[in-house]
């Protein structure tokens, strides 16, 4: 796997390829072309990002992003033309105000979109967390869902705000948004096989976040390292 | 052994037992029997704390502890454990990670993950389960027969001296059937664990060979006998029982 680090550029471009990425600018435009893979795992203090994809035609992305963040303002956009793939998983744990505006622009025809976000509050963190999708008239062929879980193991309050800009007859978007704490059989079942409360909503949310993604055991592995070592 | 002293257990405002008592000794089999909704899954959970449960009369006793007084945690550690009719996944948790992290907590040492991973092994081939369970996900993806076996794969990971089994046939086809049946009778020989075991299917007690059979109406058990009562109920239903008890209990309040 390559690795990117993105420190001083504004644009790159990912063509055919798979890589772990480092961005260390608050405005980065990211051009992918062909089947492209991308990792990114992470904890940062403080985030501003704005990130804009653009899926070039005939493009596959599949992009698992995983960050520890205490603070953060993001605005993520992703930009499809004809002929798309693209599934973007983004979980994140926040230990303070984290926010998050996504957007999903279907420009063209026949494209597939999923985003699927999964965050974690913990200590005073608390999310915001705003999806849209916005479909252009007359395209069709196109199918978007938008997934946004938040796991509350705070007092904090969350929210979650899912949009749907549907301008065309000929697309089928869904979407689905859920706050809430720990499932009770969840504890109860772990608790029954002898693990204590701290170390069941250890398990819970480190399973809750991992299974948000779509990865392998090498990239599972660096997560639950940055995990162990919060 | 596990003493069960006029037991009330109340769920959503309802009491589902009153003055349910039961002794189970250590290495035996008891077989719990009744309709529908007469409470046999309350009092499984009860057993292991369900905050869905309260316990509003009686006792539980377990290794000369009252249980009222710990934690599901707790509970599970001195030695109980559970299959339920259908055990729920969680996804994102591993069998394998579950596992060493419950072992460790039990023996506050590290786990050694070459020494786990060899004996979890083992026992996937002893339950002919495809070593892979262990990297699964708890449950996650798995038909009701497979789920069945991977709570077995806890059970002998985890050794428990008192197994919960609540209709653990359910879902189950004759032949998976015979295999969890049959590990369950293996470990019993192997660690002289008792069981309490909710179940109405015959083949799994012609397996198991409870030692008592108990009969639960009313909130209560209403009648208790050999395996031979299992048989009459499968012949007869529960309806003559019940019966007989109601004409007792109205002669005994005569």
């Amino acid at each position: 796997m390559n690795k990117i680090i993105v420190d001083k550029e504004n644009n790159i471009d990912i063509k055919d390829n798979v890589v772990t990425l480092e961005i260390w600018v608050s405005d980065l435009t990211i051009n992918c072309e062909g089947k492209v893979l991308i990792q990114e795992i992470c904890a940062k203090e403080t985030e501003n990002l704005n990130l804009t994809i653009n899926v070039l035609p005939n493009s596959s992305l599949l992009y698992n992003r995983f960050v520890v963040h205490n603070e953060m303002h993001n605005k993520l956009t992703i930009n499809q033309d004809n002929n798309c793939s693209v599934r973007f998983n983004y979980s994140f744990i926040a230990n303070g105000k984290c926010d998050i505006k996504f957007n999903s622009n279907l420009l063209g025809d026949n494209n597939s979109t999923e985003i699927k976000v999964a965050a974690v509050t913990e200590n005073n963190g608390k999310a915001i967390i705003e999806t849209t999708a916005d479909t252009k008239p007359r395209i069709k062929e196109n199918s978007l869902i938008e997934s946004i879980k938040v796991l509350v193991l705070n007092n904090e309050e969350s929210i979650c705000i899912p949009n749907l800009l549907v301008a065309s007859n000929e697309i089928e978007v869904n979407h689905a948004a859920t706050i809430s704490s720990i499932d009770k059989d969840y504890m109860f079942y772990l608790n029954s096989k002898g693990l204590s409360i701290l170390t069941a909503t250890s398990l819970i949310k480190n399973g809750f976040l991992l299974s948000n993604l779509a990865t392998n055991e090498e990239v599972i592995k660096q997560i639950k390292d940055l995990l162990g070592g919060e | 052994m596990l003493e069960i002293n006029n037991l009330t257990v109340v769920a959503e405002n309802k009491e589902i037992l009153k003055d349910f008592t039961l002794k189970i000794k250590d290495g035996e089999t008891h077989a719990l029997m009744g309709s529908n909704g007469a409470g046999k899954s309350t009092i499984c959970r009860a057993i292991l704390k369900d905050a869905n449960y309260q316990i509003t009369k009686g006792n539980i006793i377990y290794k000369n502890k009252d249980l009222s007084t710990l934690t599901t945690t707790d509970i599970s550690r001195l030695g109980i454990m559970m299959i339920s009719q259908s055990p729920i996944a969680i996804e994102g948790v591993t069998n394998a990670e579950m596992l060493r992290m419950a072992l460790s907590e039990r023996t506050g040492k590290h786990i050694d993950i070459f020494q786990f991973s060899k004996e979890a092994k083992e026992i996937c081939n002893k339950l002919a389960i495809p070593e892979s369970f262990l990297h699964r996900d708890i449950n996650s993806g798995m038909s009701g027969g497979e789920r069945k076996k991977n709570e077995l794969l806890h059970i002998w990971m985890l050794k428990p001296s008192f197994l919960i089994l609540d209709e653990v046939d359910s879902g189950l086809d004759i032949d998976a059937l015979k295999i969890v049946a049959n590990s369950i009778k293996e470990y019993q020989q192997e660690t002289n664990c008792a069981i309490l075991l909710i179940t109405h299917n015959p083949k799994l007690l012609e397996i198991l060979k409870p030692d008592c059979v108990h009969i639960l109406a009313d909130k209560k058990i209403v009648k208790s006998g050999d395996s031979s009562l299992a048989k009459t109920i499968e012949k007869e239903g529960f309806k003559a029982i019940y019966e007989e008890y109601v004409i007792e209990r109205n002669l005994t309040n005569e």
